[in-house]
């Protein structure tokens, strides 16, 4: 999708919702605020069970530790990181309220003085760093977690609680496939919301070096139970493919200190010794045996883990790594952090505008059903229009159809499924749309016909309808 | 101690073989034996993935459960000791279905099914392993992982085995505090089964295994369990075995986790072995004491002989008697079952009802497409729980009946008065609880001791109940995994239509689920029933026999004693005597022991 017709869809919306707000009185301040999402970044959430490494992969995206990360449970309140042109660090109160927070860079991530502030609601990270560009990442407290109060802000924030969501996409850490996982993606079956859909939905399994048991085998044993997963029709059909992850790896590795470096080749440079020493962390911080400094000892085991030091120390040992570039760059492609930002940015990025408008059209219709009873008539009104904007936008449609295929709802073949994907990515590549007319004529012939078909539910209809409606804007686009 | 009781044992066999006794004997070899090696079930059960099979291997100190990053133990494995080695898979019932001589099998036999499968429908696994920990009596038993996701069925079988167990070793891992559902296992866990052991496995891995470690402590300290931690390192104690490194061993954990086995779980155990070997001792020495003294009192006053002698002729007759199929006892035992099975049955109905009721209830509030997965298995915990309650309340009446029995018999047996436990020459209640064969002392109730659902094979059995469960499917269509991410009006009809539909769907599936569970419970319920009814019975019979036997051989002896020569006489006396003193010095060591033990 276009900037410029994403742009003329958020603008129809924007209109929409704020004279609903003129309408709705007791719903302006929320109508107001969802039209303001359209002119803001796209939403990530960063969600998983309690140390799932949820912050870890985050400052693996920033490139930076920001997120504090420790061996507790450490996220407690909702982080938000957003592009700023100056450092600051923000508390919004829950009424909304903002204020200044002091801060400093610690070695494990931002130092925030939360001491004495009070009542927070969300704690906001101004950065400016380019990977924030156009999106927001957020960082969640774990589901699961024993802490009262704790779990149930990221259920609020993303909609599990019933609510509208916040978020326009999820990036959802698995460890195991747990039963409070499924829980949870299951939880959004209803109405527009991001999370358990595979179209707003990269599911990371993340940890992956300890699948294994640290083995230096272990990425290829998670990369192997990734793939098992992605097959399993249930339960995370809802989510698509599955990426596996060493999160400490990617952080480090787009972190990494010089002195690190020295420190893996100093180890390296006696390999049976230091084998010896990466028996188990423990061995490893021995003063006995070790060259290093307790200092030093500590600040490895931190940054690489017992996995991460075997894979960098053996590559150094044998000549495959000969300076900290070489180091972060082999650490980067170990950690399989590549294909997580591949997924961001062509999954979600690509399309954030489109992504956008559909989580802020699924807030105007909870805000319609909300106030349906107060005010029926400004309701109705605003439901109707949300439901004509919808219907009368391609790539939204396109966007269901590819749902409801991809969930298993429109019993879509395989060679559809893909199909729909294709022209997703198509209607969504700013330029000439590389189709011919008289394919697209047959496409939308083809697809007409399915959407016919005596046989189909509602669910494939829908879907078959909204490719035919795809077609149809991709030849307008090339006649026009 | 334990040397010392089984020195008694083997001296009051050796004494009770002279008076004729091979009965006697028999009883208290076998009692020694259970001394040496007494059944002790120690279940190993955590979340999948948490290096429950490697830690088994690492206490085995060999590789014998497989370990793989992905595939999960799917079974039930129980390890015990025993040659020559080999696998066999039963189903739930106990019958074999295929049986391999190379333990390297078991790595098939016991991981995943291909998916899609239903794994619980599967049997369960019987390990007979070479193994120096496993020679002391101790079961292992192998559990597939909790909390899984996939299936919450999982975690009832466990805790349906647990029932049965001695103790549980719950294993978690050092890359994250205890969750919450782990927690909740563990609450539920400790009621059925109190000695828990905690193990925090793959500690070699993360550098903060001691904060995490004393956190959980933390944890499980303020929910008032207060439970040992054993953190361990399975590939250290792995690498220290074949390199025979011993330090390295001691930092893997396993010497500290046996010390703790041993001490928490087998010790216990042995002191109940000992504790019944010790009852088998003294009341082997009273019946030999009496028989005894009467012979003794007949070789001096022939005339109390005699009238000893008819005293114990009727009561051979009474016993006889209450060996025959048309005994009271036996009366009362068939319709006591009967009773029991149909209260229990009735209250089951009950149950089922009430679930029923509730489940329908919430399918009228709920979208079955959001809420089936819980929906389901609330129907299938509570089934669970309707179960193991089957199998408790199972247990109560059969201690009731048992008790009833008792104390008809000792009517019959005796006349009058209320069963007394030490110095009624016919008192079988008292020797109940220190005589049952094949199943260990767990109360003080008699009916506990030889009728119970408890130890390795009781496990079986319940498990064997709940997999039956287990294996019962929803049979629903497509319910699960519908459901529509858009809120369009488009979608609005189609969406109501669909909603009636799984109403519909959903309520015929937990009606049928539950009548098929019904009927699965209480077929294994009378199953249950009939073993409890059958074991009672062989009690009763081999307690009377015994009562029986020892009079008969006294009655001989009186008979041989009036038959005797003056000179025979006085050298008979000599040996009653020096009979007599070796009794009462087995009677009085059993005191002393008991002190010592006490």
């Amino acid at each position: 999708m276009t900037a410029a017709a994403g742009g003329a869809l958020a603008a129809r919306l924007d209109r929409v919702l704020r004279r609903a707000a003129d309408e709705l009185p007791g719903a302006a301040p929320e109508l107001r605020a969802a039209a303001d999402r359209l002119h803001g970044p796209l939403r990530i959430a960063v969600a998983g069970r309690v140390k799932a490494g949820k912050s870890t992969l985050l400052n693996a995206l920033l490139g930076e530790r920001l997120a504090a990360t420790d061996s507790g449970e450490c996220t407690r309140l909702v982080t938000r990181f957003v592009h700023d042109w100056q450092y600051r660090v923000t508390a919004v109160r829950p009424g909304g309220a903002r204020e200044p927070l002091s801060f400093r860079r610690g070695e494990r991530g931002l130092d925030i003085d939360l001491a004495g502030a009070g009542d927070i609601a969300e704690v906001e990270v101004g950065w400016p760093s380019r990977k924030l560009e156009g999106i927001e990442l957020i960082d969640t407290p774990g589901l699961g977690s024993l802490t009262p109060g704790v779990s149930e802000q990221t259920e609020e924030l993303t909609g599990a609680a019933g609510g509208a969501s916040a978020v326009d996409a999820v990036i959802y850490l698995l460890r195991h496939v747990h039963r409070e996982d499924t829980a949870f993606l299951e939880g959004f079956r209803d109405a527009g919301l991001p999370l358990g859909s595979p179209v707003t939905t990269v599911l990371v399994l993340s940890r992956a070096d300890e699948i294994g048991g640290g083995r230096p085998d272990a990425m290829e044993s998670a990369r192997r139970i990734a793939a098992r997963y992605s097959r399993d029709p249930r339960p995370l059909a809802l989510a698509g493919q599955v990426i596996p992850v060493a999160g400490l790896l990617a952080e480090t590795a787009s972190t990494l200190a010089e002195a690190e470096y020295r420190a893996i080749r100093d180890l390296a440079a006696d390999p049976s010794a230091a084998a010896a020493l990466l028996l188990s962390v423990d061995r490893f911080r021995d003063p006995e045996r070790s060259p290093l400094t307790e200092e030093l000892r500590e600040l490895l085991l931190r940054r690489f883990g017992l996995f991460g030091l075997r894979v960098a120390v053996a590559a150094v040992a044998d000549g495959r790594v000969q300076s900290s570039s070489d180091l972060a760059r082999m650490l980067e492609a170990v950690s399989g952090i590549g294909p997580v930002r591949e997924a961001i940015d062509r999954r979600l990025r690509a399309r954030s505008h489109l992504l956008i408008v559909r989580s802020v059209v699924a807030a105007g219709r909870q805000i319609a059903r909300q106030h349906a009873a107060a005010s029926p008539a400004a309701a109705a009104r605003l439901a109707a229009e949300l439901d004509d904007l919808a219907a009368s936008a391609p790539e939204l449609g396109l966007l269901e159809a590819a749902h409801l295929a991809a969930t298993g709802l429109a019993r879509f073949s395989d060679a559809d499924r893909d199909e729909a994907e294709a022209l997703l990515e198509r209607l969504g590549a700013p330029g000439p749309v590389p189709m011919s007319l008289a394919d697209a004529v047959a496409a939308i012939d083809r697809w007409r016909d399915r959407a016919a078909d005596p046989l189909l539910d509602g669910f494939g209809r829908a879907a078959a309808d909204a490719m035919t409606r795809a077609y149809e804007a991709l030849y307008a686009r090339s006649i026009g | 101690m334990s040397l010392l009781i089984s020195e008694a044992a083997l001296d009051a066999a050796r004494l009770a073989r002279s008076l004729g006794r091979e009965d006697l004997a028999a009883v208290l070899l076998a009692s020694r034996g259970r001394l040496a090696r007494p059944e002790t079930v120690l279940v190993v059960i955590g979340e999948f993935k948490k290096g429950k099979s490697s830690l088994i291997n690492g206490i085995l100190g060999r590789d014998l459960c497989p370990v793989d990053d992905d595939i999960a133990t799917a079974r039930l494995v129980l390890i015990r000791h025993g040659t020559p080695e080999r696998v066999i898979v039963r189903n739930p019932d106990g019958t074999e279905l295929e049986r391999a001589g190379d333990l390297a099998e078991l790595g098939r036999l016991a991981t995943e099914a291909p998916s899609g499968a239903d794994p619980m429908q599967h049997a369960y696994l019987e390990v007979c392993a070479e193994n120096a920990f496993l020679a002391h009596g101790v079961i292992l038993v192998d559990t597939p992982g909790v909390g899984g996701g996939l299936s919450g069925g999982y975690e009832t079988l466990a805790l349906g085995y647990l029932h049965a167990a001695d103790g549980l070793i719950f294993v978690t891992d050092a890359s994250g505090p205890l969750s919450r559902a782990e927690l909740e296992f563990l609450a539920r866990a400790r009621n059925v089964c109190p000695d828990v052991l905690v193990a925090i496995s793959k500690v070699d891995l993360y550098p903060d295994w001691r904060e995490l470690a004393a956190g959980d402590a933390a944890l499980l300290q303020a929910r008032a369990h207060g439970t040992k931690l054993f953190p361990l390192s399975a590939a250290l104690r792995a690498a220290a075995l074949s390199s025979g490194d011993a330090a390295l061993n001691m930092e893997s954990g396993f010497p500290a986790l046996l010390d703790g086995i041993s001490g928490e779980i087998l010790d216990p155990s042995r002191a109940r072995a000992a504790a019944r070997c010790l009852g088998d001792v003294r009341a082997a020495a009273r019946q030999c004491e009496a028989a005894l003294l009467a012979e003794s009192q007949a070789l001096t006053d022939p005339a109390a002989g005699r009238e000893h002698a008819e005293r114990l002729a009727g009561e051979r007759r009474r016993l006889e008697e209450l060996r025959g199929a048309a005994a009271r006892w036996q009366v009362m035992l068939g319709d006591g079952f009967a009773d029991l099975i149909s209260d229990v049955e009735h209250r089951l109905r009950v149950e089922l009802r009430t679930l029923a009721r509730d489940i329908e209830a919430r399918i009228e509030e709920e979208d079955p497409a959001e809420t089936w997965d819980d929906l389901a298995s609330e129907v299938r915990s509570r089934m669970a729980d309707a179960a193991v309650n089957v199998i408790v309340a199972l247990e109560d009446g059969t201690a009731a009946i048992v008790d009833r029995i008792a104390a008809a018999l000792h009517e019959e047996a005796l006349g009058i008065g209320p069963p007394r436990r030490d110095d009624a020459p016919v008192d079988l209640t008292s020797l109940w609880t220190a005589r049952a064969p094949e199943v260990r002392l767990v109360s003080e109730s008699a009916a506990t001791a030889w009728a119970s659902l408890r130890g390795a094979q009781g496990g079986i059995l319940v498990f064997g109940m709940l997999t039956g469960l287990a294996g019962l499917a929803f049979t629903t269509g497509a319910l699960v995994g519908i459901g529509v991410l858009f809120g369009g009006k488009q979608l609005f009809e189609e969406r109501k239509r669909q909603l009636t539909q799984r109403r519909q769907k959903a309520r015929l599936a937990v009606r049928q689920f539950i009548d098929d569970a019904n009927g699965e419970i209480a077929k294994s319920m009378r199953d249950a029933a009939r073993e409890l009814q059958r074991k009672v019975r062989d009690g009763v019979s081999e307690r009377i026999a015994e009562e029986l036997q020892a009079r008969v051989a006294t009655l001989e002896r009186l008979q041989e004693a009036a038959r005797a020569s003056d000179a025979e006489r006085q050298a008979r006396l000599q040996q009653v005597a020096a009979w007599l003193h070796q009794a009462r010095g087995l009677l009085r060591q059993a005191d002393e022991l008991e002190g010592v033990r006490a």
